[in-house]
């Protein structure tokens, strides 16, 4: 595998350049290569996806593909790079001298060029260039269904006239072409309308301009959101397309994927992209395409064959499909992927996990526990960030290597640190909306941690590995991982029911590995309702392992505790339910004075305050356990659980839990062990808390009968079970 | 005018609509001429033609055609006209960029290959790929002999 960089002029959403990048990134990756997406001028809102060129240290080693849609700077910075140099062709202007001279002096310099389509190789052999290989683009056509658009524009523009016609402003699209059209159709259809989707320029506006005349029924959407895109899309009663530059045609098949039937003019990558589908024009006489127009809108029969066929043609517009042609053409051109190292008596594993070591948090700590008692039989090394907190990825352990109770841990510095109050911002913006693939990837870079040594290390040396071992979906350190290891992964999930799990950007997260390592049912329920194709799934879980020794009045002690108490440990935030615990507690203390304390042991990123509520701050191990065995019962308030680690190992002691039962999992844990009780409200806590005081020993008995299944031993052999099978596999 | 695609019947599907056009007096003309292949463009000549173009920044610049009117438009204006000068030096500063981008890559190219040269010059066997020995220092040509 290989580094591979891409350089844009401008990282702009809706420009060719910009939306070539982004899909050739998800490839790139799914191909094994890893590279920084980078730009001339800085994007600050954009800082987490693209980097200035200057803030990146390229090695000698390194790729870098240019991307030329027009004449621009990236040109003058390829010639004099001293990196292995390519060039991808995604757009040319028309009758543009500049950009055909940059290409042709580009020719002489490059390894090789990329080209989206037959009719771009055919510009780049015609500027000079010798090595051309050609690759398919593709379309996520999930993300064009009907359950993606705004449902209130899609009503409105399916209350408006008919027919309804949308077309795109792109590169190569003249608007008098749209006008022209446009005006033809109203004089057959006096209610006809017009979506115009793209950013039109400022000059241009419906009432100045190429657009003078074309006011009446015409909807500027500009550059909308993605479920506006969608709605406008499924609105269509037909997709025109005038281009005369299109040398990738995604619009094309986007229009298909939304059901619209497309005509387009047959130029540049219009022919072989619609391959048969939709209908292509060889001329613009526009009293003609208006007669055409209508009766694809009118001819239910005619449209009914055009859009079988462009289903048809989706279908080798797939992904998987556009991976395979980079691949033919990525290997044509000489980047071929390294050999897999033949399997060994101890496999050589590497180890992902945001954070390793002295931190807070359940799936690091899962993942600790793993690799303890994995140590012995692999050769393992754990690849993980120089962060301690999982809020700001700040970096505090010093980067490179060290070693963690003996394991060998290879910690690479977080590029930026996470701003909360921005991330916080965006993700209230995304959650719950239908995204395209470029907002995802640039929600999850913000997510983080960001960790671009971890990733070059996976490109230049991950087949020196037989597996990877990864842990936690959502963290940007696993997601983009995950793909350039595919089917040599072992991944741990730890999928909650939160609003992420729908995007689709995390589909080869689940999809790819060669197995998943689900905590509970639950959790694997949840992961194959949202991703059907998921990888085959395995419940394991983690292994309980109780101290021999237990003091719960050497705990009270320690901690001055003279009252019944409830006991939390973990994370002391917001996400983890704290505040719902505190209102529902206070609830509880006001009506019953004689209730018991709620301490809460564990790292605090939040105020906590109330009656009888007192915050210990992070506890040694040994007075964890004390605190478990003497406390009344042990309350997991976290509604997005995929495991609660905390409720095994109460039952393990044989304290009982009183959980949030608005979570799948903590609900099944308790009604699979009977070894507590669930609240959802404060009258429900109440009575959870009443429930477990008047019944604790009988509670307590199931709890410990449940947690003899969870073995550690159980849990390795599984690991080993599964590595075993991937290096028959090999 | 063609309709292509594999869905639909091309020939009547365009004859249909053909005779609706003529339904209504639409009477089509000779088709458009097809769209030419552009020819490449030869880099260092076409900059060095662009740099001509650009040379001087304000050689017949648009003078404002309001200066009578009220100051503000004077404003306005003026400030067009510095907007097109700064225009004009931006494009030239980019050709000189991608000039000199270009003619640098080509000393790097052409280093590349004397260096080349020069390795399999040394690497040659016999004085025929050698390169002429340097003079020794400090040791004067013999004078030719008088006789």
């Amino acid at each position: 595998m290989a580094v591979v960089h891409q350089l844009l002029s401008t990282f702009r959403r809706g420009e060719p350049a910009t939306e070539s990048a982004l899909r050739l990134q998800v490839l790139l990756r799914r191909l094994g290569h890893w590279g920084e997406l980078m730009a001339l001028t800085p994007t600050p809102e954009f800082a987490a996806l693209v980097r200035p060129i200057d803030s990146v240290r390229m090695r000698r080693s390194d790729w870098l593909l240019g991307h030329h849609a027009g004449p621009s700077a990236v040109t003058a910075r390829l010639l004099l790079l001293g990196c292995r140099r390519a060039l991808v062709l995604d757009a040319q202007p028309a009758g543009n001298a500049s950009s055909r001279a940059q290409l042709r002096a580009l020719a002489r310099v490059l390894a090789f060029s990329l080209a989206p389509s037959d009719a771009a190789a055919s510009a780049l052999l015609t500027a000079g260039h010798s090595s051309v290989f050609t690759f398919a683009p593709f379309v996520e056509a999930d993300r064009f269904e009907e359950g993606r658009a705004d449902p209130r524009l899609l009503e409105l523009l399916r209350r408006r006239g008919q027919p309804l016609v949308v077309c795109t402003v792109a590169s190569g699209t003249d608007a008098r072409d749209v006008v022209a059209f446009h005006q033809e159709l109203v004089r057959l259809r006096p209610t006809a309308q017009l979506v115009v989707l793209g950013e039109v320029a400022r000059r241009s506006s419906a009432l100045r301009g190429p657009w003078r005349g074309a006011a009446r029924g015409v909807l500027f959407l500009g550059s909308c959101s993605h479920a506006e895109r969608v709605a406008a899309l499924r609105s269509a009663q037909v997709f025109l397309s005038v281009s005369e530059e299109d040398l990738v045609g995604v619009a094309l098949l986007e229009a298909m994927a939304a059901g619209a039937p497309v005509l387009a003019y047959a130029t540049g990558a219009v022919p072989e992209v619609l391959g048969g589908a939709g209908v292509a024009f060889t001329e613009k006489r526009f009293a003609f395409l208006a007669e055409l127009c209508v009766q694809l809108a009118e001819d239910s029969r005619l449209r009914k064959k055009i859009l079988a066929r462009q289903r048809d043609r989706l279908a080798r517009a797939s992904p998987l499909a556009a991976e395979s042609s980079l691949q033919r053409a990525l290997s044509a051109a000489g980047l071929e992927p390294e050999r897999a190292v033949s399997h060994r008596q101890r496999p050589r594993v590497a180890v992902v996990v945001q954070r390793y070591g002295d931190v807070t948090g359940g799936a690091e700590a899962l993942a600790r526990s793993v690799v303890e008692r994995l140590a012995p039989r692999w050769d393992i090394t754990v690849l993980t960030s120089c962060a301690k907190d999982h809020l700001t990825w700040e970096n505090v352990f010093p980067q490179g290597a060290s070693t963690v109770d003996g394991v060998p841990v290879r910690r690479f510095a977080t590029r930026l640190p996470r701003r909360m109050i921005s991330f916080n911002a965006l993700s209230r913006r995304v959650f719950g909306r239908s995204l395209d693939r470029g907002e995802e990837e640039h929600w999850l870079a913000m997510q983080g941690p960001l960790v671009p040594g971890l990733w070059r290390h996976l490109a230049e040396e991950g087949y020196l590995y037989d597996g990877l071992l990864a842990f936690t979906y959502l963290y940007a350190s696993t997601a983009w991982s995950v793909p350039l290891t595919g089917k040599q992964t072992l991944l741990v999930p730890t999928a909650h029911d939160e609003p992420p799990l729908a995007f689709g950007c995390y589909r080869e997260v689940f999809e790819r590995p060669h197995v998943l390592f689900a905590s509970t049912p639950e959790e694997l329920d949840l992961i194959r309702r949202r991703f059907p194709h998921h990888a085959r799934g395995r419940v394991v879980g983690a292994g309980i392992e109780v101290p021999t020794r237990l003091n719960g009045r050497r705990f009270r002690r320690r901690f001055q505790v003279s009252r019944p108490y409830l006991l939390y440990v973990g994370r002391v935030e917001a996400g983890k339910g704290i505040p719902e615990l505190l209102s529902f507690f206070g609830s509880l203390r006001g009506a019953e004075p004689e209730a018991p304390d709620l301490l809460l042991a564990g790292d605090a990123s939040m105020a906590v305050t109330g009656v009888g509520v007192r915050a210990l701050g992070r506890i040694p191990e040994q007075d964890k356990w004390d605190a478990l065995a003497g406390a009344l019962a042990v309350v997991v308030p976290s509604p997005l659980e995929s495991l609660s680690l905390l409720a095994l190992e109460a039952f393990a002691v044989g304290t009982p839990v009183v959980g949030n039962a608005k979570g799948d999992v903590v609900r099944g844990q308790l009604e699979r062990s009977g070894a507590g009780k669930g609240y959802t409200d404060a009258p429900s806590f109440r009575a959870a808390v009443q429930s477990v005081s008047r019944g604790r020993a009988a509670y307590g008995a199931k709890g410990r009968a449940y947690a003899r299944k969870h073995r550690w031993t159980n849990v390795v052999q599984a690991y080993r079970e599964e590595m075993d099978r991937l290096a028959e596999g090999r | 005018m063609k309709l292509l695609g594999r869905s639909i019947d091309g020939k009547r599907l365009v004859e249909e609509v053909r005779a609706r056009l003529a339904a209504r007096g639409i009477r089509e003309d000779a088709p458009d001429p097809p769209l030419d292949d552009e020819a490449p463009v030869e880099p260092y000549a076409y900059l060095v033609q662009l740099l001509e173009e650009n040379v001087d920044p304000a050689q017949s610049v648009r003078t404002p055609s309001s200066a009578n009117s009220l100051r503000g438009l004077v404003r306005f204006a003026a400030r067009g006209l510095l907007e097109e000068l700064f225009g004009r030096q931006r494009a030239f500063n980019v050709h000189v960029r991608d000039l000199a981008a270009q003619l640098s890559s080509e000393v790097i190219t052409l280093r590349a290959r004397v260096a080349e040269l020069e390795r399999l010059a040394a690497s040659a066997p016999g004085r025929q790929g050698q390169l002429p020995k340097k003079q020794r220092a400090g040791r004067r040509p013999a004078k030719p002999r008088r006789r």
